[in-house]
């Protein structure tokens, strides 16, 4: 159009048609100027403070927009392209010529897995929008975020092995003991072992615990069997099934039992029982990645079952609602591994089933089960995210090696 | 720049500021094309291409807020400036709004075999009206396309009209659906430019176009950023919109500026610039030369310094009242056959081309000197007698006066002439002579018949007017002739027009300053001949009439003893001429109280037959009747318009049902069934129940239905209103919710019944209206008695 003016202009010379070409070339130069302003002189940069996370935490960021060059960046629209769920760092912002703008983003961490903040894309615009600029910036950091591990409720884990046994295990690397005490009888338990005065007190057959009795090896043993779940998202029997047993594998680790994770996810995931931090990690980084896989509950355990040293607790979480898997529970327990049933009630999370007839089974057997209802659970994202926490590293041994500590406040920027 | 908020964003409203001000800067866009048009093309008005643009503007705006698609709108924007361009420049609004009740009742007597073709009589009219703007379209596109000037007032405005609101339209449409301000503007953009560039108008419009084009380069791209970033729900910082104006609205003013202050660029331009300044240097009265004692070069003589008219009046200025002599001016003793009685020669002296805006002059004479009886060649030859005068004039002007055109004087005389032998007037040296001339024996049918194109120098030298003519006695103009199908007819409405103004001799100065037509028409609305003929000239020039004003005499009083015509100076006059290609100009007579000299029904009076005059009485066209316009065929169209209007309503309503939510589709039709029976008569009050009214309508028997009729037709209606009274309760009282196909089959019930509920209502109305009408009629004569 300024091109046809510019000729009309030579060929017919008027007042008319020289402002047409002022007007239109004036508007088009200041906004190529301004353009190439924005692309020679508009930086951005972005800063995390975390390196991983779990659920509930808080993540923070910092961007920082630059503008070199006197004319401003009248308008600047920030896309992020973070796989982060829910993650929202898009903005539309401007800055001053010469000038700088910063601002900062805090996102509370709902969903495990691993994710990338970043890359970012900038685009700016001229006055009178003839240009658009467009600058990219590949600069990416993956984070995990592992699963939350909330306050449980009160739920007893059955003690591998019999009772009044008082015998060593020569499977665990180091002894631990149970405390002292009364618990209800089970399926097994000697009769010997039965205390008498609290089966008066209580009217229910009770049995004794020593000092003496080993402390068994825990299984958590986590049902991702896709065909059982219900639910979507982080209200699913999967999600709610990840936290249980972080949670419990951090109950566990921090009662010195060794703790081991048997998953029927997409990918098994087998854990043998081991104590300590490590252990924690790997177990918090299994988590974070199992996704609900085809294989069922009661084949695997089957299976396996040769694997699990005797007197040893298993921990079941699932959501099924199928007997099958109970009758392989009950052949686990012929070999004197110890169950404790978390059965995940699918109505409460929006799906079908009964658990009468679990349930009933469980009883008939003498089997510990504890129904968990969706509104059991703590909900990470209700907790107010924390400021910061420590960071690790596996040494070469297998330690973990503090990398940052709580306090450290640092930003780092994304490579 | 400060840090952005983090607040959720919202959409923006649907008419929010920004909308307002997008608004405002189209209209002011639209508003300087119109105004730049106005002043640079002739007899445009400002007030009406303003409306025109604005109404464009709503309508694309709307259509954009609308889903209609591009080729929907595009068709409709057509229709639409077709229809309100071609009502607005004919003034057929109210007429047309009067013709719909008409038409309906006649249609609806027509229903009952009591069909009155008197009635449609406001539909011949309109008929008659769009055939005349068809075939002044015509006209004007056949002389264009031809090559040749065939400037008609109302076809102009037409035009631009419709261009203006096309583009209006345009704009609206690509700013506010597409965001595309670019576009949107630039062929107003381009229409300026070239307008101005043709007619070097005055450029302030564009610099004005230029500055709010640039605001709506800043403010439409910077909306659709916001709406994309509220859709996709990216905050934003309240302040950009702040900073972006800050920074945008010096720059525009500072490029307006520029516009300003820089004039056009071209080789040629510094040429010319550079010879204007040398010669105004050498033309300048130098002090320092005067004193030396030099003399510049004489000026080379221009022609017109050889243009010179001694002894005649070259000007003719309106001023306060005059005073009427009864002194005779002149004696005229006709030498032809043609009943004196009967003729009504006025006697001519000169003519005047000129408008000024206070009065006439003729521009550059030319000066002729003819022997005695030689004759002075003739500018038509079509439809002309000759007659002779003896004429002894009273006073020594010298001037020749004579009835129509001047062939001879029984002595040496001269003339004085206008480029192209247009003649000003003649002279002789004495105050008695036989002077010759011709009349045109015309009829009305014959003007309006009048074929062939006007010379390019009539046009040129009597369509002009000058700068102060206001716009508002141009749109007169326009709305006196927009439905006149001739020049002729266009000739007349003026003089009809005119006629209605009261004639008065005693009339104040007209202020300084002001246009005397503008003052006439519009203010002091009483005058004598000299305003009357200017007024018509003025007003036919603005029509696109060639126009000028014949000074003289009127025809006097003719002594049947001394066969003579005494004419006195009380019967000085000033008349309107009108030139019609074949005939040359025709004499007019605007002035109240005098007799059209060009009367519909007769002949051109004074230059006609008795025998053509009787002729033409008789020949007279009857007033237009339906049977006898050519726009018969607009009545089934206007019925087939009608038509599809019903069809559109009904699509349009089915269209809104179909997309009502299952859940809202009782809750839409039950108001109608209550509307229904409220236009019925029915006893509705505000509390009364859907059962009650179920059995109100059950009650009810429709006008003009038999009893099969109620039967069939009511009982379906009762029923389908029994079914949407249902859903409506259980809907509504009961928390229920209708699936799909519930929702499906009330609304297959309403469109089952919905005309026969349109049809009682209507039938309830037309028979209530009725009855009130005959009860009426009966009283009054009951009163009478």
């Amino acid at each position: 159009m300024l091109v046809l003016f510019v000729a009309v202009e030579l060929l017919w010379p008027q007042r008319a048609w020289m402002m047409l070409v002022i007007g239109l070339g004036g508007a088009w130069l200041l906004d190529f100027l301004w353009a190439r302003s924005l692309a020679r002189g508009l930086r951005l940069q972005r800063e995390l403070r975390y390196g991983w996370v779990q659920v509930g935490d808080a993540l923070e960021e910092r961007f920082t927009l630059i503008k070199e060059g006197g004319l401003p960046a009248l308008w600047v629209e920030l896309r992020d392209f973070s796989t982060l769920p829910d993650y929202q760092a898009n903005l539309a912002t401007g800055v001053d010529g010469w000038g700088e703008n910063t601002w900062s983003a805090r996102h509370l961490c709902t969903r495990r897995g691993v994710f990338t903040v970043g890359p970012t894309t900038l685009r700016s615009g001229t006055p009178f929008a003839i240009y658009t600029v467009e600058i990219e910036y590949a600069a990416r950091q993956a984070l995990m975020i592992m699963p939350s591990e909330v306050p449980l409720p009160n739920i007893q884990v059955a003690t591998g092995g019999r009772a009044y046994e008082g015998k060593r295990r020569a499977s665990t690397l180091e002894r631990t003991v149970s405390a002292s005490g009364v618990r209800d009888y089970v399926v097994g338990d000697p009769y010997k072992a039965l205390y008498w005065r609290a089966v008066a007190h209580t009217g229910e057959l009770m049995v004794r615990t020593f000092e003496s009795t080993p402390a068994g090896d825990w299984w958590v043993w986590l049902d991702l069997d896709a065909r059982e779940q219900a639910g979507t998202g982080a209200n699913s029997t999967v999600e709610h099934a990840v936290m249980l047993a972080a949670s419990l594998a951090g109950r566990g680790l921090a009662t010195s039992h060794a703790v081991g994770l048997v998953a029927n996810a997409r990918e098994l995931v087998w854990l043998t029982p081991q104590t300590g931090e490590t252990q924690r990690l790997r177990i918090l980084q299994a988590l974070t990645l199992v996704e609900p896989g085809e294989r069922a509950l009661g084949e695997l355990l089957l299976s396996t079952r040769q694997s699990l040293s005797r007197n040893s607790s298993i921990i079941l979480i699932t959501a099924a609602m199928g007997g099958e898997w109970l009758r392989a529970v009950l052949a686990c327990m012929a070999g004197g591994i110890m169950p404790t049933l978390l059965v995940l009630d699918r109505a409460s999370y929006g799906g079908s089933g009964d658990l009468a007839a679990v349930i009933a089974l469980a009883q008939e057997w003498g089997i510990p089960h504890y129904v968990i209802t969706r509104d059991m659970l703590d909900k990470p994202e209700a907790r107010p995210g924390r400021a910061g926490q420590w960071e690790w590293r596996m040494g070469a041994t297998g330690r973990a090696v503090a990398r940052r500590a709580p306090s450290d406040q640092s930003w780092r920027t994304l490579a | 720049m400060s840090a952005p908020e983090r607040a959720t964003p919202e959409p923006p409203p649907r008419w929010d500021r920004g909308s307002l001000l997008t608004l405002c800067l189209l209209g002011l866009s639209v508003i300087c094309v119109v105004w730049s048009l106005a002043g640079a093309v002739r007899g445009l008005d400002l007030i009406l291409l303003g409306e025109m643009a604005l109404v464009g503007v709503g309508c694309g705006w709307l259509m954009a807020r609308s889903r209609l698609p591009w080729s929907i709108a595009l068709g409709l924007a057509v229709v639409l400036a077709l229809g309100t361009v071609f009502l607005r420049v004919t003034g057929l609004v109210a007429q047309l709004l009067a013709l719909l009740p008409l038409l309906g009742t006649s249609l609806w007597n027509a229903q009952y075999g009591r069909f009155d073709p008197n009635a449609l009589t406001p539909l011949n009219t309109l008929a008659q009206s769009v055939v005349t703007l068809g075939a002044r379209l015509t006209v004007w596109a056949g002389g264009v396309a031809a090559g040749s000037s065939a400037y008609d007032p109302v076809v102009t405005a037409f035009v631009w009209g419709v261009a203006v609101w096309l583009l209006g339209a345009w704009a609206a449409w690509l700013v506010r659906r597409n965001a595309r301000p670019f576009t949107a503007l630039s062929p107003l953009l381009v229409l300026m430019g070239a307008v101005l560039a043709y007619t070097g108008k005055d450029v302030t419009g564009m610099v004005l176009l230029m500055g709010a084009a640039l605001a709506l380069w800043v403010l439409v791209p910077h909306r659709a950023r916001e709406s994309r970033w509220a859709r996709q729900d990216i905050p934003a910082a309240q302040i950009l919109g702040t900073d972006l104006a800050l920074v945008a609205v010096p720059v525009i003013l500072g490029l307006m500026l520029l516009l300003l202050i820089t004039p056009a660029f071209s080789p040629r331009a510094v040429t010319r610039w550079m010879q204007s300044f040398t010669e105004t240097r050498a033309n300048a009265p130098n002090p320092l030369t005067d004193s030396l004692g030099l003399a510049p070069a004489p000026r080379p003589p221009s022609v017109f310094d050889t243009v010179r008219a001694p002894g005649l009046p070259r000007s003719h200025l309106l001023g306060a009242s005059i005073e009427l002599l009864d002194k005779v001016a002149l004696v005229v003793q006709p030498q032809d056959n043609v009943d004196p009685l009967a003729a009504n020669y006025y006697w001519l002296g000169s003519t005047y081309d000129y408008y000024t805006g206070r009065g006439w002059l003729t521009t550059a004479l030319g000066m002729q000197d003819y022997d005695a009886n030689q004759a002075v060649p003739a500018s038509v030859n079509a439809a002309y007698r000759t007659v002779r005068q003896r004429v002894t004039a009273a006073s020594e002007t010298g001037l020749v006066y004579r009835a129509g055109e001047l062939v001879s004087v029984d002595r040496a005389f001269q003339t004085a002439e206008r480029a192209d032998g247009d003649l000003f007037a003649a002279t002789v040296d004495s105050n008695q002579y036989t002077v010759e001339s011709r009349v045109p024996t015309i009829t009305p049918d014959a003007l309006r018949t009048a074929q062939g194109t006007v010379p390019e120098w009539v046009l040129k030298r009597y369509l002009a007017l000058p700068e102060s003519v206001p716009p508002r006695v141009l749109a007169l103009a326009r709305d006196l002739t927009a439905t006149a199908p001739t020049p002729y007819d266009r000739a007349r409405a003026i003089e009809d027009y005119l006629h209605t103004i009261p004639y008065s001799l005693d009339l104040p100065e007209p202020p300084v300053g002001r246009d005397v037509v503008d003052y006439f028409l519009f203010d002091l609305r009483y005058g004598y001949c000299d305003y009357y003929a200017t007024a018509m000239a003025v007003l036919a020039r603005a029509a696109g009439l060639p126009a000028r004003i014949a000074v003289g005499y009127t025809t006097g009083t003719y002594s049947p003893s001394s066969r003579q015509y005494i004419v006195t100076e009380a019967q000085a006059h000033s008349w309107t001429q009108i030139y019609f290609p074949e005939y040359g100009w025709v004499d007019f007579e605007p002035t109240t109280g005098r007799a059209s000299l060009a009367a519909e029904g007769g002949s051109v009076t004074p230059f006609a037959t008795p025998e053509a005059f009787d002729s033409a009485t008789t020949a007279a066209p009857l007033p237009p009747s339906l049977a006898s316009v050519n726009g018969w065929w607009l009545l089934p169209l206007l019925v087939l318009g009608l038509a599809a209007a019903v069809a559109a309503v009904v699509f349009a309503d089915g269209w809104r049902l179909a997309r009502t939510p299952a859940s809202q589709v009782a809750g839409l039709l039950y108001p109608r069934v209550l509307r229904a029976a409220e236009r019925l008569g029915l006893p509705v009050t505000p509390s009364i129940t859907p059962d009650q009214l179920v059995a109100l309508l059950r009650s009810y028997a429709p006008i003009g239905d038999d009893a099969s009729n109620v039967n069939v037709g009511w009982a379906r209606v009762v029923d389908a209103s029994e079914l949407i009274a249902d859903a409506y309760v259980r809907t509504t009282y009961g928390g229920m919710e209708l699936d799909a196909a519930q929702a499906a089959a009330l609304v297959r019930a309403w469109r089952g019944v919905r005309l026969k509920v349109w049809e009682a209502v209507i039938r309830h109305n037309v028979d209530d209206n009725l009855s009130r009408f005959l009860s009426g009629l009966t009283e009054r004569a009951q009163l009478r008695r």
